[in-house]
């Protein structure tokens, strides 16, 4: 019966959204429109909100525990080996090798890793498409420089640019940010450029120089929005991409402050103690985890609804 | 077919002015190789073609694959850059201007694309396709651009409640209205109609020439029709060109062309029409052609047919046959026509002789077959 109900609200809001000649992505648009009938974008949505949450809730966890994030309790953390304490009223997802509350540091890492993944992935998607754009469109030697820059960028180990740019400006989270990006985007540049390429081949954009279409027009009418999928498909691998990488970066030390929880930093620490404490490592790891597959999910999800023919 | 003729009669008895003329138009796309992409060598996808359209006329535009029939079609449009020659739309020169120049002229010019699956955006709603054409022109329409780009659904026959339909949602004839019904929005003097039905089923084939017939004459249009298969092309148009690899080899009214085709290569293409009645096949000779089409990257000398033609002797070798008028109205390039007493070669020593004025060689500038820029 409820069933019934949605349906029929669904179907008004599309004829709604059908009626206006407004944009398609938007809140009321039709593509909100099928993504809010996706069960997997429902819930992805559901489970990033949480994560949002958690990362937001990090001072009251803080104030609600009694452990302060960059405080070590040896006391009641350590037992008398010096041993982790196991997940208990106090601790309630235990504590690390210092003794400190993997509770209030994995929410504050969450902070650190939701910010360098949707950050360095917007970074990366603005880079990229407007690099790909501009060499797809305008071919010829612009073309030619932004393929061998890709190149370039593609062919050097990140990892030790990562490292030389944590030395030379200081590991902060913007350098790790903008390290990230420039890498991420080299791939996004390269799938927005072949898209292009194939676009620009079609009659649609043809049509359009024919009504008398200029370059802006054919970027932002016919081709930007023929990209929206594979963006969006790819922006959602490369978010948790990021996330791994800024982890990586911090668990070699050219990342982030280590003195900020990180879900990577904690990993870092974690590898030498899984033995004895599993909690110590899982729990970063599995909040990557959900992240990860949150976000892919979500980009599925987008890159469905973004299809018309899905309606 | 019998009431177009008709049609087509009073047409080309009354005369119109020249909407739109060509001379000499070429494109040579650059072959390049190595790093440093020097050219090597050019693809000579038309090689100078002249002809012009008269206001209200039909031109058929016919060929294989490859001898340049959609190429031309793109440069009178724009799309491309030419090469050498000159196009002129309505007395303006239209060669060399810029898109900015060329903006307000193309309410009077339009296409119509072969691809009715690849000439529509995906992303697009219908009203947004063929709404576009006001945007992009800055038209105030009276009632506003849906009520307009619903009354141009229903000229072409779709149903004007489909305007917030995406593409995928209609029939590839459909779509092909749909595309129509976008270059109709300007209103325009001339359409260029590129295989407007090839890649349609052969049911809706006649629809859409139909609807284009009609279109043509509630809204007095001028089409340049661009086809390879021949009874389209005799359906439609009023006269007929047909292309070899990038040349003009025979241009006459279109019952001329059908009825007495001078140029062996129209006459092989004519040859190879099925004829549905099978009494009517007797005494019908089957002109089959050997071999490929050579490359336009390197077209034969002189006569490019020769390599195919059953006719050819030493002089189809050596000197390329210019585009002449054989009989009134009906141009050739061929030194051994059929159907006819003189030809090209006769005509052309005639006016080295200083006889009649009756030669026009519209093919004029031969240096430009030696020009491989």
């Amino acid at each position: 019966m409820r069933d019934v109900g949605v349906l029929a609200v669904t179907a008004r809001m599309r004829r709604a959204a059908a009626a206006r000649p407004g944009p398609l992505v938007g809140l009321r648009g039709p593509v909100a429109t099928r993504l809010r009938r996706d069960r997997r974008a429902v819930a992805a949505c559901a489970v990033l909100a949480v994560l949002v949450l958690f990362a937001a809730a990090a001072p009251l966890l803080e104030a609600w525990t009694g452990h302060a994030a960059g405080r070590a309790y040896p006391a009641t953390g350590l037992d008398a080996f010096g041993r982790p304490a196991p997940p208990s009223a106090r601790f309630w997802l235990g504590a690390d090798a210092l003794g400190r509350d993997v509770l209030v540091r994995a929410a504050y890492g969450a902070r650190v890793s939701l910010l360098v993944g949707v950050g360095a992935t917007a970074l990366a998607t603005l880079l990229g498409v407007a690099a790909g754009m501009a060499a797809g469109l305008l071919g010829g030697p612009a073309d030619a420089l932004l393929g061998r820059s890709t190149d370039i960028v593609l062919s050097f180990p990140y990892l030790l640019v990562a490292i030389v740019a944590a030395t030379t400006f200081g590991g902060g989270l913007v350098t790790t940010v903008c390290v990230i990006a420039v890498f991420s985007s080299a791939a996004m540049a390269r799938v927005v450029r072949a898209q292009v390429l194939a676009i620009r081949e079609q009659e649609y954009v043809q049509a359009a120089r024919a009504l008398g279409a200029g370059p802006l027009w054919i970027m932002a009418v016919e081709v930007a929005p023929n990209l929206a999928a594979p963006v969006t498909a790819l922006a959602s691998l490369l978010v948790p991409q990021a996330i791994v990488l800024e982890s990586t970066l911090t668990f070699l030390g050219a990342g982030a402050d280590p003195s900020v929880p990180s879900w990577g930093g904690m990993l870092a620490e974690a590898q030498d103690y899984y033995q004895t404490a599993w909690w110590f490592l899982l729990v970063p790891a599995g909040l990557l985890l959900l992240t990860t597959v949150a976000f892919t999910v979500l980009g599925d999800a987008v890159h469905a609804a973004l299809n018309p023919r899905r309606a | 077919m019998s009431t177009k003729t008709t049609a087509a009669e009073t047409k080309t008895v009354a005369e119109g002015e020249t909407l739109l003329s060509v001379e000499g138009l070429g494109k040579h796309f650059p072959v390049t190789a190595g790093l440093l992409r020097r050219q090597v060598g050019a693809v000579k996808a038309v090689d100078g073609v002249s002809f012009s359209v008269r206001k209200g006329e039909t031109l058929g535009l016919v060929g294989e694959s490859g001898c340049g029939k959609t190429t031309t079609g793109r440069m009178i449009m724009r799309l491309l850059e030419p090469s050498f020659g000159k196009i002129v739309f309505e007395g303006h020169d239209i060669t060399h201007m810029s898109q900015r120049q060329l903006r307000p002229l193309r309410r009077d010019l339009q296409m119509i694309f072969q691809d009715p699956y690849s000439s529509l955006n995906p992303r697009q709603t219908v009203g947004a396709i063929i709404g576009a054409a006001f945007r992009l022109q800055k038209i105030e329409t009276e009632h506003g651009v849906k009520r307009a780009v619903q009354e141009l659904l229903e000229l072409v026959g779709l149903n004007p409640e489909h305007y917030n339909r995406y593409p995928h949602e209609f029939s590839g004839g459909q779509r092909q209205r749909i595309g129509i019904a976008r270059t109709l929005a300007l209103r325009p003097k001339l359409i260029v109609a590129d295989e407007p039905v090839s890649a349609l089923d052969v049911s809706v084939q006649a629809q859409v020439v139909n609807l284009l017939e009609d279109l043509q004459d509630e809204l007095d249009l001028t089409y340049i029709v661009i086809a390879h298969d021949l009874s389209v092309v005799r359906h439609i148009s009023d006269r007929v060109a047909v292309m070899y690899l990038g040349k003009i080899v025979e241009l006459a009214d279109r019952d001329d062309l059908y009825e007495r085709p001078m140029h062996p290569y129209t006459n092989a293409l004519l040859s190879a029409v099925p004829i549905p009645d099978p009494s009517k096949r007797e005494g019908r000779e089957r002109i089959r052609l050997t071999g490929d089409v050579p490359s336009p990257l390197d077209p034969p000398p002189a006569c490019r047919f020769h390599t195919r033609c059953w006719k050819a002797q030493d002089i189809c070798k050596q000197t390329e046959p210019p585009l002449v008028e054989l009989s009134p109205g009906h141009l050739t390039a061929c030194h051994f026509p059929e159907n006819t007493t003189v030809s090209a070669t006769d005509e052309v020593a005639k006016a080295a002789v200083g006889g009649s004025g009756a030669v026009t060689p519209v093919e004029g500038d031969p240096k430009l077959d030696a020009d491989d820029d």
